[in-house]
């Protein structure tokens, strides 16, 4: 089953399972239903999965308003974009209002899509969990493990704090993330958002050097999983470098006594359209590739070669 | 604009029976005194330490606006809010105890005047830049899908108006035919601007109708015909009649924030505020009461004596009463299964040995 079947799926089971969860959004209910994951819902409970007008700020304070009387809105924007009118009423008001009034659990959720290819540009394909996670009382996940995404929905759904849950599209074909897993790597490469999938290929090429990689993807943005101290760290994200996440990662890892670690990200500047351009933006796995090399003090660069070394992933996007 | 809504109010206690009015008068009265203590206390004392925006002058819109609520309507206000605080039957020692940052305060301290909020009363207030309004109408729509005929009213100023969110709310509780009273307190200043030096057009309620909800403006210093029009209003929408919204024209006395007058800054002109202090809501209704036979001084008097009495104890027991704890600090960031370290959600997959053998994993890889 694919990243987007599971959603799919755990949207309308949500629907059934608990009478109180609802769906909003601008799409949701329309004939295409945000790439196929409403539609199911919208059809098995239609008074439940609720179009809405374009006014993104105005309807996440109704969440919250619905939320504290005992429901749990899922309000799904179809590019993370979307969410920057609802900053508002998420930071100013939604993540602080347990810690002024009463300490109370309400369960309210953003479901943004990270956008990548074809063009989509500066305004679809941002990723701010970075910017999120700095809000205290905000719970930021980043799915990009397909058989997690219960675990994650579960959480938002249940956790008592107004939960982003970020889920990029280019994973929405993937059935599973199938990387090993090591008890004693030779080197990490922690991952944000669909940085997994190249972190895989990369990973699948070194082992042919029996040189274990392992691939370590984080979805958990306010309580993230990190390497022990030891092998070399390099941490990927498609969001910016600059006080981003990777930040956070290499300043963490460094409290726990971690030096030999480093990041890499895109270019400090917003995505260009061109297909000329695009490619290069995005940390690509030959760039991965050194990096690990490097931190391994590899020299010369082992030879770069996978099963399938022409693209694997190909659209829709 | 305040002169002719004034001619149109008639200033009687029409259809209002003795109980009603004496009910108005003691909440107004409330209200004023409770706010004339604060800033008494407030300097040099200065144990109070936060911003309050007093409402001075402005006690008829909450008196007339609450009295027909019920405990389980909703009302949802922004930061000049101790008017409807008071008037939804919030707890007064709660209120004063919050404004000392005591952890007696109705929210332990942690919101001080600008978030301040009672839950039994179902009252909420602050976040900036109109963010009630919306919570406001979520929770209209709540009553709608649970079919319970609550209320909830949404009060936001003139300045508030200039938000994009009062019209995508206002739009919203029209297309959904929501529960909910919309009241506008136009006091014709955002801190130092004039309502004419924000707006183009200055017509609030005339904004409410382009967005589909029917609305009216009106003299706000008249309790009595506050209290018609808006118990109309909540009837309407407890019987499904959709959102209404009121215009109320009224003025504050004091400055925008503080105990202290800044008029010395000329941003509004004396005789303005003189105009205003000569209509005061609590006078005009003492006037009303007298006019219509209604009752005698003493137990106006009387009234007056309780209240200050009431105030002054809950500020004695905000002043005995302890600040909050450094365990305080952290509480409210996160839900309780998740203050003392958040479990990463990773954690919680339990991965199967198996799916780890290399044999066991599908392609492509």
């Amino acid at each position: 089953m694919k990243y987007r079947e599971h959603v799919t799926k755990i949207l309308t089971e949500s629907l059934r399972n608990d009478d109180k969860v609802l769906i909003f959004g601008e799409g949701v209910a329309d004939p295409k239903g945000i790439f196929g994951t409403t539609l199911e819902a919208a059809q098995s409970f239609p008074d439940r999965v609720i179009e809405t007008p374009l006014s993104e700020n105005m309807l996440t304070g109704a969440c919250l308003g619905l939320a504290l009387e005992g429901w749990k809105p899922i309000f799904v924007h179809a590019r993370c974009e979307f969410l920057m009118p609802a900053m508002e009423q998420l930071v100013n008001v939604a993540a602080k209002w347990r810690s002024v009034h009463f300490d109370r659990n309400f369960n309210m959720i953003a479901r943004c899509l990270v956008g990548r290819g074809w063009g989509q540009g500066p305004h679809h394909s941002q990723a701010f969990h970075a910017m999120l996670a700095h809000i205290p009382g905000l719970r930021v996940l980043y799915p990009v493990n397909p058989l997690n995404l219960d675990n994650i929905y579960n959480e938002a759904l249940h956790c008592g704090n107004p939960t982003v849950i970020m889920e990029p599209r280019r994973m929405y074909e993937i059935e599973c993330l199938d990387y090993q897993i090591w008890p004693d790597p030779d080197a990490y490469i922690c991952t944000f958002g669909d940085v997994v999938l190249d972190a895989m290929v990369v990973s699948n090429s070194f082992q042919k050097h029996g040189v274990k990689v392992q691939v370590h993807p984080i979805e958990d943005v306010n309580n993230m999983l990190l390497p022990p101290v030891g092998a070399p760290v390099l941490v990927v994200d498609t969001g910016h470098l600059y006080c981003g996440a990777t930040a956070e990662v290499l300043a963490q890892l460094l409290e726990r006594g971690t030096t030999n670690a480093k990041r890499m990200g895109p270019p400090f500047t917003s995505l260009p359209t061109s297909a000329g351009l695009e490619p290069s933006w995005y940390p690509s796995v030959d760039r991965i590739y050194s990096g690990i090399a490097e931190l391994l003090g590899m020299n010369p660069l082992p030879i770069y070669e996978t099963e399938d070394s022409e693209e694997i992933f190909k659209g829709p996007f | 604009m305040n002169q002719n809504s004034k001619s149109a109010s008639d200033g009687t206690l029409k259809g209002i029976s003795y109980e009603t009015a004496l009910k108005l008068y003691t909440s107004m009265l409330r209200i004023r005194r409770t706010q004339e203590m604060l800033i008494e206390e407030y300097h040099p004392a200065d144990e109070m330490r936060c911003p309050i925006h007093f409402c001075l002058g402005q006690e008829a819109p909450p008196a007339g606006v609450c009295l027909s609520l019920k405990e389980d309507d909703y009302l949802f206000t922004g930061h000049r809010s101790h008017g409807y605080y008071l008037a939804k039957g919030a707890s007064l020692k709660g209120l004063i105890a919050e404004l000392y940052g005591k952890v007696t305060g109705s929210n332990r301290g942690k919101a001080g005047h600008h978030e301040i909020s009672d839950e039994l009363a179902n009252f909420y207030s602050g976040t900036i830049l109109v963010g009630t309004l919306p919570i406001a109408a979520g929770a209209a729509l709540a009553s709608q899908m649970r079919g319970d005929a609550r209320v909830a009213v949404a009060v936001f100023g003139d300045g508030g108006a200039d938000q994009g969110i009062v019209y995508e709310t206002l739009n919203f509780a029209a297309l959904m035919k929501l529960p909910i009273v919309f009241i506008c307190e136009n006091n014709q200043y955002s801190v130092y601007s004039r309502q004419n030096s924000r707006q183009s057009l200055c017509d609030l309620a005339g904004r409410a109708k382009a967005f589909g909800v029917p609305a009216r403006r009106m003299y706000g210093n008249d309790v009595a015909s506050v209290y018609r029009a808006a118990t109309r209003a909540i009837s309407k929408a407890r019987k499904g009649g959709g959102p209404t919204l009121l215009e109320l024209d009224t003025y504050r006395w004091c400055s925008h924030v503080g105990p202290e007058s800044d008029d010395h800054l000329g941003y509004r002109s004396p005789q303005e505020l003189e105009d205003w202090k000569s209509q005061c809501p609590i006078t005009a209704l003492q006037e009303g009461f007298l006019r219509e036979g209604f009752s005698d001084m003493a137990s106006l008097e009387q009234i007056d004596v309780e209240i200050v009495s009431e105030i002054k104890d809950a500020f004695a027991f905000a002043k005995s009463s302890p600040f909050p704890g450094p365990e305080e600090l952290l509480k409210g960031i996160f839900s309780e299964q998740n203050r003392d370290a958040l479990v990463p959600v990773n954690n919680r997959l339990e991965i199967p040995f198996e799916f780890q053998q290399p044999e066991a994993i599908p392609g492509p890889y």
